[in-house]
């Protein structure tokens, strides 16, 4: 037994070291599919309940309760740690809302909720250092990871900023917590320094007891029951955390699926292509080893070996490289979409990689090694690679074309092996469905975040605190210091006074409600050139008057209304109905009207700005007139404390989608390329006579290459042809289920991505993936030696 | 008979496989119309002769010119070029693509220099009208006798009108009276001008078809004589 193993494995590795260039091939397809495949497992394990995971790893909080300062001590809420049902609780910890300046007076991500802790571990909301350290010292601060720090977040430790009245501060960590009960952290000292503003308690209690949100607010209940009145000024539910992770996790899991679906299916058709391939390629050998005394056990022992050798070195390569690969993904999502902690593949995960990867090599060695066995010597001695006889009918038509020899003698080609090229063609035509795909998909992702930032419409938005606003997100003292009050319409006359501003739009943002509906809705009541905002209207048209209001897709779902219905709206405790006359597209739930539709504000904006609510003023540039210009025309001629913004004119999450769909798309695209190459590898090595005599009878180098590469761009435009339909319904079915997660309905600019020129070009995909595929091996083949081809038959 | 009728010219060939001499200084010059035959045992050189001269393989050092063109300063493209257009092939196991018809295998040297269906498959036809295979046309090579299939051959070999029509063992792979009908045509064709190089063991075919035979012995010419 043992002298049949060596004996195997002795021809193994000779056929391995002679056939260097195939077992690199192999080598460096399993190590592709292997990393597909990691990558494709990670995924599907990734976007399975990623909250409820990293929420009980972390130990999340099931309530993080914010209680003013001024209404309770800090003894008082340590012993609410004791109230009933509270499993566990962490705090009190200090609060101080405040904002961060940095380089040229520009803010940083608006006011922000600094909570003070000593570290970050502790029995609730352990909190995960993504990267750098926890502060030392006072002046040290750890951002929250929900701040869109670009594809490398970690560059933000090191940069400083100015906190008023406390000096500067140097970000030294980003750290995620997964009940998002803060924007960032710093020592305890610090944050007195600062001004506390109120305390947070983080509480756990038993995972059964608080299910439901009400369960959790008759939690909290019981806990402030003892508490004086008024003191608990927020309270954030996991509940609510959950619903917009698990919606964040939806949005990204469904096209995730769809690419570790099709990596699966591709990394299985390209090896199973590949190495059944491979083993029929060395069949010649057989005679001469069953000549020499190989049992069949030995020989089919001697061709499993010589695959299963290259095929475990390259599982183990590709399982590091889709290690770090799904990693580096998993870190973009998580920033953004909340994916969960584990950003990393599990140990299990890489051996189901490469265990799945070997198997499936060893499987579909195994009947073609079965087959080499039991052919007999004289029949394997004797037997010629390549297959004839077949599609000779395609081959006579295609000679009498007009087409160049070369081209017709490729075009042939596929059907002389068909099962090879029909695994060839599904491997092209799920690479096919992926580039349509991925591009449908970046399109219509470009078009939703177009559509809900509005950029094309609206360029800076600018907002006038009032002085007994929300006094929790600015500072009076602050606002007094930098001039003036203005008022509503002064700051209205104001903007359309500044060049460069071409539509003025006033909103008045409330919380609403509507009857039936539990959730608090957000009003956006408008004046001026609201119909220049730049939403878009999915059914009706917006609103022209007093009583007439365009409501989000998710509320006409929810309330089961439709356009022309009417809708009463609860400001407070005054009702006010309106008609719906139109449907737009809008993330959240909210409702437009126009100003005069809420009797309280109409035709008397306060000259005096003491309203305890927040205007905000969006401002349409004219042509030629940055966004930049227009915040220094706004600084230089407000004498009071406007704040002015722009958003960022590159989107972070978007290009964090295209990196990771773009990565996706091109290592799929590559697997299938590699498919292609080895079919080419193979045909080439079969027909190496044919080959040899057309050179010998006069075809040149780039005939060959010609041809070998037509063999391959025919079942690559049929490949595209078929690939193309599946792409797009693929894109419209993931686009379809992305917008019922958002509870919206999607306008055709979103859904219908495909353009006739577009889709022109996506037709010839598959074209692009065969030949890129086949043009190294292609010219290979050109450089055969004729001389020595022609003398080895 | 003076140089500028030669229509092959080798001046001190070598051809050396690593260790290994193919060729070890070969002169050779070979006129137009002549008909030369390359005998000598195996190993001795004769194909690796063959080979440069066809443009498949290249000398070591040395000279080779064909028609007056120095093959060895020709890239692969213009070798390619060179053989479709300056010499016609015929081997010892004949060499025919198994997927083709008859017809076909003929026609692919023309097609693959772009004449067009018709043109070729007249002339192709011609050929096997003149080789009298014309009704096994439509039949492939494996369909057909040794005898048979090396007719094609050489038709295929005939196709572009070659300058030089090269033999490697043209005779060795059939029975002895199909052999006879190869060596018939051959002579037939030298006849009416065809310039021939044979390499073969056949000391028969050398005979009858070559005017000079050329011995060859560890890749050196040892003996020329004129038949």
């Amino acid at each position: 037994m043992r002298t049949s193993l060596t004996s195997a494995w002795i021809v193994a590795r000779a056929a391995v070291r002679r056939r260097r260039g195939q077992t690199a091939m192999i080598g460096v397809i399993v190590t592709l599919c292997t990393t597909t495949m990691l990558v494709g497992l990670t995924l599907l394990a990734a976007v399975s309940g990623p909250f409820d995971r990293t929420f009980a790893q972390l130990r999340g909080a099931h309530s993080a309760a914010l209680f003013d300062a001024n209404k309770v001590t800090e003894t008082q809420l340590a012993a609410t740690a004791s109230a009933e049902g509270v499993v566990a609780s962490a705090g009190p910890f200090p609060v101080a809302v405040t904002t961060l300046t940095g380089m040229g007076g520009r803010s940083f991500g608006g006011p922000m909720r600094v909570i003070g802790r000593q570290d970050p571990a502790g029995p609730v909301d352990e909190l995960k250092l993504t990267h750098g350290r926890w502060p030392t010292g006072p002046n040290e601060m750890v951002l929250s990871n929900i701040y869109r720090l670009g594809p490398d977040p970690g560059r933000a430790i090191g940069q400083t900023f100015s906190i008023k009245k406390f000096g500067t501060v140097t970000v030294v960590g980003i750290g995620y917590s997964v009940t998002r009960t803060g924007d960032a952290w710093m020592l305890p000292e610090a944050v007195r320094q600062i001004g506390v503003n109120g305390f947070e308690m983080l509480y756990r209690f038993d995972d059964g007891s608080v299910r439901t949100a009400d369960q959790v607010t008759q939690r909290m209940a019981a806990i402030t029951g003892g508490l004086p009145a008024d003191s608990l000024t927020s309270n954030g539910s996991y509940i609510t955390i959950r619903e917009r992770a698990g919606q964040g996790a939806r949005t990204i899991s469904t096209f995730l699926t769809v690419f570790a679906a099709l990596s699966l299916i591709v990394a299985v058709l390209v090896i199973g292509n590949v190495v059944s391939g491979a083993v029929i390629a060395g069949f010649r050998s057989i005679g001469v080893l069953k000549a020499v005394g190989f049992t069949p056990g030995q020989v089919t022992s001697a061709y499993l070996l010589m695959m299963i050798g290259p095929a475990v070195i390259g599982s183990a390569v590709g399982a590091v490289l889709g290690h770090f690969a799904v990693s580096w993904m998993l870190n973009q999502f998580s920033n953004n979409y909340v994916l969960g902690l584990e950003t990393a593949p599990t140990p299990w995960l890489h051996a189901a990689a490469i265990g799945v990867t070997v198997l499936l090599v060893a499987l579909t060695a195994l009947v073609p090694a079965l087959r080499a066995g039991r052919q007999s010597a004289t029949a394997a001695l004797s037997a010629r690679l390549s297959q004839t006889g077949r599609g000779r009918s395609v081959q006579r038509r295609l000679s009498r074309s007009r087409l160049p020899r070369s081209v017709s003698l490729g075009l042939a080609l596929p059907v002389v092996r068909p099962a090879r090229t029909l695994m060839t063609l599904v491997a092209v035509v799920l690479g096919s469905v992926t580039v349509v795909f991925s591009t449908g998909l970046l399109t219509s992702a470009q078009r939703w975040n177009d559509a809900l930032t509005r950029l094309d419409h609206v360029q800076v938005a600018v907002v006038n605190p009032p002085p007994g606003g929300p006094n929790q997100f600015f500072d009076e003292s602050h606002r007094q210091a930098q001039g003036t009050v203005m008022t509503d319409s002064q700051v209205e006359a104001f903007l359309r006074g500044l060049p460069g501003a071409k539509h003025v739009t006033t909103v008045l943002q409330q919380e609403i409600a509507v009857a039936g509906l539990t959730d608090k809705l957000e009003l956006l009541a408008c004046r001026g050139d609201s119909g220049s905002l730049g939403y878009q209207i999915l059914a009706g048209r917006w609103f022209s008057g007093a009583g007439e209001a365009v409501v989000g897709s998710g509320l006409l779902k929810v309330t089961g209304k439709k356009v022309g219905d009417s809708l009463t709206l609860y400001l407070g405790d005054r009702p006010v109905t309106v008609r719906i006359v139109g449907e737009m597209f809008a993330n959240e739930e909210t409702v437009l009207v126009d100003q005069s539709t809420i009797p309280a504000t109409t035709g008397s904006a306060p000259e005096v700005n003491t309203d305890p609510v927040m205007y905000q003023y969006f401002v349409g540039l004219a042509d030629g007139v940055t966004k930049d210009q227009f915040l220094e025309r706004v600084a230089n001629g407000a004498n009071a404390g406007l704040v002015a913004s722009g958003p960022d004119d590159d989107d972070i999450a978007l290009l964090e989608l295209v990196i990771v769909i773009g990565t996706l798309t091109i290592l799929l695209v590559v697997v299938a390329a590699l498919g292609v190459a080895h079919t080419v590898v193979l045909n080439t090595r079969e027909r190496r006579r044919d080959l040899a005599i057309t050179k010998a009878v006069g075809m040149t180098p780039g005939q060959v290459v010609i041809m070998a590469v037509t063999s391959m761009a025919a079942l690559g435009l049929v490949g595209g042809a078929l690939g193309l339909p599946g792409g797009v319904a693929a894109q419209r079915f993931v686009i379809g289920l992305i917008g019922e997660s958002e509870e919206t309905r999607l306008p055709a600019s979103i859904a219908d991505v495909y353009a006739g020129t577009e889709l022109g070009a996506l037709l010839l995909c598959g074209v692009v993936i065969a030949v890129l595929g086949a043009l190294l091996p292609a010219r290979q083949a050109a450089r055969v030696s004729t001389a020595e081809a022609l003398h080895t038959e | 008979m003076t140089q500028t009728d030669a229509l092959v010219q080798l001046t001190g060939v070598h051809k050396r496989y690593g260790e290994t001499i193919g060729l070890d200084g070969v002169d050779l010059t070979i006129m137009a119309g002549e008909s030369v035959a390359v005998m000598g045992p195996s190993g001795s050189g004769k194909s690796t002769l063959l080979n440069i001269v066809a443009g498949l393989d290249r000398p070591t050092s040395g000279q080779v010119l064909v028609h007056g063109e120095d093959l060895t300063a020709l890239g692969e493209g213009a070798l390619a070029r060179y053989r479709r257009r300056r010499i016609g092939m015929v081997f010892q196991f004949f060499h025919l693509l198994d997927d083709l018809p008859v017809l076909d295998n003929v026609m692919l040297s023309a097609r693959l220099i772009g004449t067009p269906y018709k043109q070729a498959r007249a002339r192709a036809m011609g050929l096997l009208e003149e080789l009298g295979i014309d009704g096994r046309k439509d039949s492939y090579p494996q369909q057909l006798s040794g005898g048979e299939r090396q007719r094609v051959g050489v038709a295929r070999a005939l196709m572009n009108r070659p300058a030089l029509l090269l033999a490697d063992e043209p005779t060795g792979a059939l029975d002895s009276r199909s052999g006879e009908q190869v060596m018939d045509l051959l002579l037939d064709l030298n006849q009416i001008g065809q310039t021939l190089l044979i390499v073969t063991h056949d000391q028969r075919l050398a005979e009858r078809c070559a005017s000079r035979v050329v011995q060859f012995e560890d890749g050196r010419v040892v003996q020329m004589e004129t038949v």
